[in-house]
């Protein structure tokens, strides 16, 4: 198969015109205001949460590789650390409070994703992931590089209070996909190393549970990562394995919800074969929590209690460990005063209640407010084996501001972010701590336009002061230090339209510029690992049991290296999803990246270039 | 513990977040011809051919490297020059210089690229130094000391063999001409050759033997006799072919002595993670030392002392002017990275900083080298990062600054 890119954009278009006569009418998903994206439906059945979420204005991706490896998610030009991710609104529990690993979560359980960047607590926006309805259903993957996938879903009722639903799913990729090796020895045969080789030590695995009850949710997720290293290596032995546990729930006498949740990371890495030496690092966070509903004009508290244990058990008396704790009020007013009304998810089962954390903060008001603001402090602490003493505050604060013509909004906000356990204590290897770390700040503004319908449009300005950055030194030793100051503003759109009856198209468009604005030598270069340019379109056409989606990602503009010396090359990626269904069964055939464009946005960790799979889907009445 | 010296990528905060911090610092970079200076990177200029610093550079969170060229008389410098990982060095010889891609360097790694200053910032080839037989060694090579237009020694420091090459090979199939084995110096198979330097027909080579980058045992000095490319036993008197021990750890840094009968070693010393974990503790095993080449005795010109009492701090580079004199570089490491320049007196066996350009005084000296018309180039990382050239004579100082951090800085000659 050859297919170019050109010519999978030209079966877009044609798939335009054969459908102009076709039924049944098109669905658009609804929009929302009050400053999230619109919700973006995730497809039953789909693996690639990551590629996905590039449907989302605003959004940032970096992978390390194939289905499976690690994934992170920024948002409007910011670092990973800076975006919360909530599942169901409930924050998610990531290692000693830096970016969560969205390969962790079980994409086929996932049924919508928004973003919100006004009622957010990340510093640069909340990604908000919302788990898939109840229904009955057995989805199976196959397709190259070894990937295997099984999911089951099962609706659950008890005693009549509604339904909720479980989700098993398990995966396996070998990632062996084909590669060039610039780094391979000199082979006469081959002298220029034009020849491709599998990518090696890159298998992935994961086993995920995914329980949701009215107001209850229940996450389990297990994963092994090998991770290649740049020059290919056969006998590499490196590997990630993560255990993920997090449960919440209501707390009936106090009107809020708690949560608990374990993450356990171990890395291992025998023969040095991708760091300087060999490690054995372990480190568990464990995370307590409460909350408590936060609507218009009621207070809001949170209590969270963070506990991190880290250690190389290649060295003896290595171990730290730190607690944190963490209290925070918010309020929240709006003018006129508007009820707020729990959250109907566009595909929540009747009777199946509000998902946990749906009731709180991230509920939006009925009805559009004129004016908003709100107020929050954050009071926080550490204690431990070199925790230093002494709270500390970090407050919030926001303004909204209805503008007089029609769906257009002002925003301004100032938020911070606490620095991470492991920023402010080091790894137990060659990254030192500094516990006078203090919080990054951010002053943000932007000027939203989101109507019922016509395009969602941002104009967005962050400045960034003592922002947290890794400095080392001529031993290789890193430390973090509120050294950084960085200007991110950008523009963004998006749409969706109905380009016929069985025909829609939604696609986003977002430029970018994030600088360094700093004292050091590289003040004035675009930050590292953000796009100048993205831009995202799909394509959904349906006629009688077939289904075919077709989705481009292009990015540009994005640089490896502080100095801006190594380029990213540009990612033009062409996807198409063919779906047949027949009463409870439904066939999947999902050609990923057409035209076989050669991309890594971690530098030196290819993504994979053309690949093929296929599924098969069996629905419960 | 570690390799002396900060030539490694950024490592990890914690297990995920050391994934995302390692994919972020992986180094390298496009192919070849997709890998021009970006917007606003600057324009070249013509360099005038009376000689030319070639500094090898690292941006500051070791994403990316490159090297610079400073034209020795007008001191106009040209930097960021064909851009990749961060692990570099360089290494002149004549009329041209080397780029030493070392194993975190990106699509460079495990390679050697020679440069003719004239097109600075287009390689005349790039050749690789892994052994096809062992694919997935990182051969690691360290420096190219090349002892005749057309024969070279390749440092392995990840391998157990040191290359003879010819670096005037056409094609990459003509440049490995064969292998020297020591790996019988070290019982781990790979005895990290570190530097080498010619003398009385001879490369002497430093093999620091450490284990896993650790330094638990002494650092030897093998010997080469250049014309039959075979090991010198430098002691006759024991069986086999014998290198010589070292009273010192982590060697480093080897120079031949002003006048051709002695050669000067800079063993900088292991080290060990402090109690909290928050900063490297040295051993103090490390030493400046002298072998004489006519007997091979070693004695110790100056000592880094014990971790009581360390009067200079760790030892961390060496240079030496054309005038003979020796400069150490040192300092506390934990201290910020900060060191001090020292003027070494081998006779007295001792090191002062006294007259010194406050400049060269507790800031963080990178690299140092003894360069044309006596000058002293140091490398110097700091806000802004810069070489210094230090007149031997006047102690006068001129900083260049650069945007990338120096790594290490040679000379090349003009034709």
């Amino acid at each position: 198969m050859h297919i170019r890119s050109r010519a999978a954009a030209a079966l877009g278009l044609l798939l335009a015109v054969l459908t102009a006569r076709a039924e049944p009418p098109v669905v658009l998903d609804p929009l929302t205001t009050e400053g999230r994206s619109p919700e973006l439906r995730l497809p039953a059945a789909a693996l690639d949460l990551p590629a996905l979420l590039l449907a989302l204005p605003g959004v940032q991706l970096r992978r390390g590789g194939g289905l499976g490896a690690y994934a992170e998610a920024s948002l409007r030009g910011g670092s990973a650390r800076q975006a919360r991710v909530l599942l169901d609104g409930v924050p998610l529990l990531t290692p000693g409070g830096a970016a969560l690993n969205l390969s962790l979560l079980p994409a086929p359980a996932l049924g919508g994703a928004q973003v919100d960047h006004q009622h957010n607590r990340g510093l640069s926006g909340d990604l908000l992931l919302r788990a898939r309805k109840a229904e009955r259903a057995l989805h199976a993957t196959a397709g190259q590089y070894g990937l295997r996938a099984l999911t089951w879903a099962q609706p659950l009722t008890w005693g009549g209070r509604g339904a909720g639903s479980l989700t098993l799913h398990g995966q396996q990729a070998q990632n062996d996909f084909p590669l060039r090796n610039p780094l391979k020895p000199f082979d006469p045969a081959d002298p220029e190393r034009r020849a491709e080789e599998p990518r090696q030590n890159a298998a992935t695995r994961q086993y995920a549970l995914l329980y949701r009850q009215p107001g209850q949710l229940g996450l389990l997720s297990l994963q092994r990562e090998h991770i290649p290293n740049p020059r290919n290596s056969r006998n590499n032995g490196a590997r990630l394995d993560t255990r993920l546990a997090q449960w919440a729930a209501p707390l009936p006498a106090t009107g809020g919800q708690w949560r608990l949740g374990l993450l356990d990371e171990r890395f291992r890495d025998a023969g040095a074969d991708l760091v300087l030496a060999p490690s054995d690092r372990r480190s568990r966070t464990w995370g307590l929590g409460w909350e408590r509903d936060e609507r218009p004009g009621a207070d809001f508290w949170r209590v969270d209690l963070t506990a991190v244990t880290s250690e190389d058990a290649r060295r003896a008396n290595s171990a730290q460990r730190v607690g944190r704790y963490e209290a925070e009020w918010a309020r929240e007013w709006q003018w006129p005063a508007a009820e707020s009304t729990p959250e109907s998810a566009p595909d929540s089962a009747p009777g199946s209640g509000p998902a946990p954390g749906s009731m709180s903060r991230h509920t939006p008001a009925a009805g559009p407010a004129r004016r908003g603001a709100s107020l929050g402090v954050l009071l926080w602490g550490e204690s431990g084996d070199a925790a230093r003493g002494g709270l500390r505050l970090a407050p919030a604060a926001g303004l909204t501001q209805a503008l007089p013509w029609g769906g257009w909004q002002a925003q301004a906000q100032y938020r911070e972010r606490l620095p991470t356990v492991f920023e402010r204590y080091g790894d137990r290897g060659l990254f030192r701590g500094n516990p006078g770390l203090d919080s990054e700040r951010a002053l943000s503004g932007a000027l939203n336009h989101a109507g019922a319908r016509g395009p969602q449009f941002s104009a967005y300005l962050r400045l960034l002061r003592d922002a947290i950055t890794p400095q080392y030194n001529a031993q290789g030793l890193g430390r973090a230090v509120n050294a950084g100051r960085a200007q991110v503003w950008g523009l963004s759109l998006a749409d969706r339209h109905a380009l016929g009856p069985a025909l829609s198209l939604r696609w986003r468009a977002d430029w970018l510029q994030a600088r360094d604005r700093g004292d050091g030598a590289h003040a004035g270069r675009r930050l590292p690992g953000r796009p100048q340019w993205q831009a995202h379109a799909q394509l959904d056409w349906q006629r009688g049991p077939w289904a075919l989606r077709y989705a481009f990602a292009f990015e540009s503009g994005a640089y490896y290296d502080s100095p801006n010396l190594l380029p990213a090359p540009v990612l033009r990626s062409h996807d198409l999803l063919l779906r047949w269904s027949a009463g409870r069964w439904a066939l999947r055939a999902e050609a990923r990246n057409l035209g076989d464009n050669r991309h890594a946005r971690f530098n030196g960790f290819a993504e994979p270039g053309r690949q093929v799979w296929f599924g098969l889907s069996y629905a419960h009445p | 513990m570690y390799p002396s010296r900060g030539r490694s990528a950024p490592l990890p905060i914690h297990a995920s977040g050391l994934l995302a911090a390692l994919l972020l610092a992986a180094c390298s970079e496009l192919p070849r011809a997709a890998t021009q200076a970006p917007d606003p990177a600057p324009t070249p200029t013509p360099i005038a051919t009376a000689g030319n610093a070639v500094v090898a550079t690292r941006a500051a969170d070791f994403s990316s490297g490159a090297h610079a060229l400073v034209d020795l008389d007008t001191l106009a410098v040209e930097q960021n020059l064909a851009p990749v990982g961060s692990d570099l060095s360089v290494r002149a010889a004549g009329g041209h210089f080397y780029r030493v891609g070392r194993l975190f360097a990106g699509n460079a790694a495990n390679t050697i690229a020679r440069f003719s200053p004239d097109a600075p910032e287009l390689p005349q080839y790039t050749y690789s130094t892994q052994d096809a037989a062992k694919p997935d060694e990182g051969s690691n090579p360290y420096d190219i000391v090349e002892v005749a237009p057309d024969k070279a020694y390749v440092l392995r420091y990840g391998a157990g063999s040191l290359w003879v090459v010819n670096p005037q090979a056409q094609s990459e199939g003509g440049f490995l001409q064969a292998e020297i084995d020591l790996s019988a110096f070290d019982g781990d198979g790979v005895p990290e050759m570190a530097a080498a330097t010619v003398a009385a027909g001879r490369a002497y080579v430093l093999l620091q033997r450490l284990q896993f980058f650790d330094a638990t045992q002494d650092s030897q000095l093998v010997a080469i006799d250049i014309a039959s490319d075979t090991l010198v036993d430098l002691d006759p008197d024991a069986p086999g072919v014998n290198s010589i021990e070292l009273p010192a750890r982590n060697a480093s840094e080897i120079v031949v002595a002003e006048g051709g009968d002695a050669l000067y070693v800079l063993a900088v010393g292991g080290r060990d993670f402090n109690d909290d974990f928050t900063a490297f503790t040295p051993r103090y095993d490390g030493a400046l030392l002298r072998v004489d080449l006519a007997d091979h005795g070693v004695t110790t010109v100056l000592d880094d002392g014990t971790p009581q009492n360390a009067p200079y701090g760790q030892f961390a580079d060496m240079a030496q002017t054309a005038d003979g004199t020796l400069w150490l570089v040192a300092g506390d490491p934990n201290a910020g990275g900060s060191n001090s320049l020292y003027r070494v007196d081998a006779q007295a066996g001792t090191a002062s900083a006294e007259g010194l350009p406050a400049q060269s005084q507790n800031t963080e000296i990178t690299a140092a080298n003894g360069g044309p018309r006596g000058a002293l180039w140091l490398g110097l990382n700091a806000a802004q990062p810069g070489l210094l050239r230090v007149d031997g004579d006047t102690l006068s100082t001129r900083f260049l600054p650069l945007e990338l951090v120096p790594l290490n800085i040679d000379f090349v000659s003009a034709d």
